[in-house]
């Protein structure tokens, strides 16, 4: 297989094959990352599609000084981080309208309401108040907190793909950990 | 170690990212604090508890329709690029120093090759016959040349003289690089003569290799390739022209070759392969036009294998979007 750095050579030379292939071997991993942060595949497709077309304007000027994964992820999180959903999420958007119905209680209340004990009915609920929860920390909390307990990636990891230190990274996780748990008191 | 401290153990400890030292030393903790263990307690439920958490599956059907939007993104941003923004890009590297300098040197050099040229070039004629000066003779053995197709001309003329056509055919050792274009004509002739299928694969393999730097001016290559990608009795051959034919910008002439290949080729693997390549970031608007349409439209309907059909269906929505 050939090496990302042959592939940055022919990709800079114009060769387009070549960044399809470069593009191909990290864009899955760019969309999971996008995925979990913005929490709606719509979103996720509009950061990959804005990653990879930085990568293709900034191509001609990456020194090879980095490895291109890491400046790849970099770009990654730094175009999550300012993302601004365009589209309605589907999945937010009917939980809000259920939060909305005519008992005028939440999603929470009428499923109890009705003695519900579904469990697929519980497990969305509590996907619901999870992702609320998530959706209350600032960006890059956010970002470092769906990188660890979403993607499993390492503390080590998410600093170099952020670019920020490991102490910087933990800080921001305990936080991030802090505030998700008070958010989630009622159902600990 | 202050209680805080331990209190940050426990989130490493929940994130996974204690080593053994650390480890022991919060389980010796735990086992005397009763504040530490409950909070482990409830950091552990937390932890259950986010991984209800609601999770964009990344299926291919997603993956592939990224790529799809990706790729018309970049067939838009490359329609949009200026010819001189990428010459400048070239020249951002020249900028240092070192790289100002590199560039004279390789400019005075390129002066005095071509002053020499025009001073001392024997003339000869270009065209296939420049070959012979890339070529050498084996040169330990004698001249083998053969005559062939030997003819005498018309009427015999007066006295002793005589006029006739004959073959020449003479064995030639020929070492070189595939990227000389010397080399790359001979290849070419005998992708395009030789009879032997084996001969051939080998000459287009040598062509498609990654290492071999083909310039799009390479037009003897590429219409050897062409025609043996429409035409060769080898699917072998066919294939690997195909490969080959990717190392150069997709143009008109090369999109015709494809759109023959997808509509004609037996094989589903090189059709599949056809359509790739005209799939990819590099294939522009301009080579939209009612051929290409008619042609996708066909195939999208009636070719005989589900895969390509969904490839073509693919492509010809991409196409609409343009």
């Amino acid at each position: 297989m050939m090496q990302d750095l042959d592939l940055i050579q022919r990709a800079k030379s114009g060769d387009m094959g070549a960044f399809e292939q470069l593009v191909f071997r990290y864009d899955k991993q760019v969309l999971t990352i996008a995925a979990r942060y913005v929490q709606s595949s719509e979103d996720a497709k509009d950061i990959y599609q804005e990653v990879f077309l930085r990568v293709f304007r900034s191509l001609p000027r990456f020194q090879l000084r980095s490895q291109f994964s890491t400046w790849l992820f970099r770009i990654t999180t730094n175009v999550c981080l300012t993302h601004r959903a365009k589209r309605k999420r589907h999945t937010h958007t009917s939980l809000s309208q259920d939060s909305d119905d005519e008992h005028g209680g939440s999603r929470a209340e009428a499923i109890s309401d009705s003695s519900a004990t579904d469990e697929r009915a519980e497990n969305s609920d509590t996907a619901f108040h999870v992702t609320q929860a998530v959706g209350t920390l600032s960006p890059k909390q956010k970002m470092v907190f769906t990188m660890k307990y979403y993607d499993g990636y390492k503390i080590r990891e998410i600093a170099q793909m952020t670019g920020l230190n490991e102490g910087t990274v933990k800080r921001y996780l305990f936080a991030a950990t802090r505030k998700v748990r008070t958010s989630l008191k009622d159902l600990l | 170690m202050k209680h805080n401290d331990y209190k940050e153990l426990l989130h490493l400890s929940l994130y996974d990212e204690l080593n053994e030292e650390d480890r022991s030393v919060l389980d010796g903790h735990l086992e005397g604090c009763a504040e530490c263990r409950d909070e482990f307690e409830e950091l552990k439920k937390l932890s259950i508890l986010l991984s209800h958490g609601e999770r964009i599956e990344i299926t291919d059907q997603l993956l592939d329709e990224a790529r799809r939007e990706l790729r018309v993104a970049l067939r838009l941003e490359n329609s949009k690029r200026p010819f001189w923004a990428g010459l400048m890009e070239q020249f951002d590297a020249l900028t240092s120093p070192a790289g100002r300098f590199a560039l004279s040197g390789v400019a005075m050099i390129l002066v005095g090759l071509t002053a020499g040229y025009w001073l001392f070039a024997p003339s000869e004629p270009t065209g296939l016959s420049g070959i012979t000066r890339a070529v050498e003779p084996s040169s330990s053995q004698p001249t083998e040349t053969k005559i062939t197709n030997f003819k005498f001309m018309g009427q015999p003329l007066q006295g002793s003289d005589v006029e006739f056509t004959f073959d020449m055919v003479t064995p030639v050792h020929m070492k070189g690089n595939v990227n000389d274009v010397a080399v790359q004509r001979v290849l070419a002739q005998a992708l395009m003569n030789d009879h032997n299928p084996g001969a051939r694969l080998r000459t287009v393999s040598a062509i498609a290799n990654d290492d071999v730097a083909l310039k799009s001016s390479d037009t003897e290559i590429k219409a050897a390739l062409v025609q043996a990608v429409k035409g060769d009795a080898n699917v072998g051959v066919r294939k690997q022209a195909l490969k080959a034919l990717q190392r150069f910008p997709l143009d008109n002439e090369i999109k015709d070759a494809l759109l023959y290949v997808l509509k004609n080729e037996e094989n589903p693997g090189i059709r599949i392969e056809a359509i790739a390549y005209l799939q990819s970031p590099e294939f522009s608007r301009q080579l939209v036009d009612q051929d290409l349409l008619n042609i996708l439209k066909e195939k999208m309907q009636s070719d005989n294998n589900n895969y390509v059909r969904t490839r073509v269906k693919h492509f010809y929505e991409e196409v609409q979007q343009q």
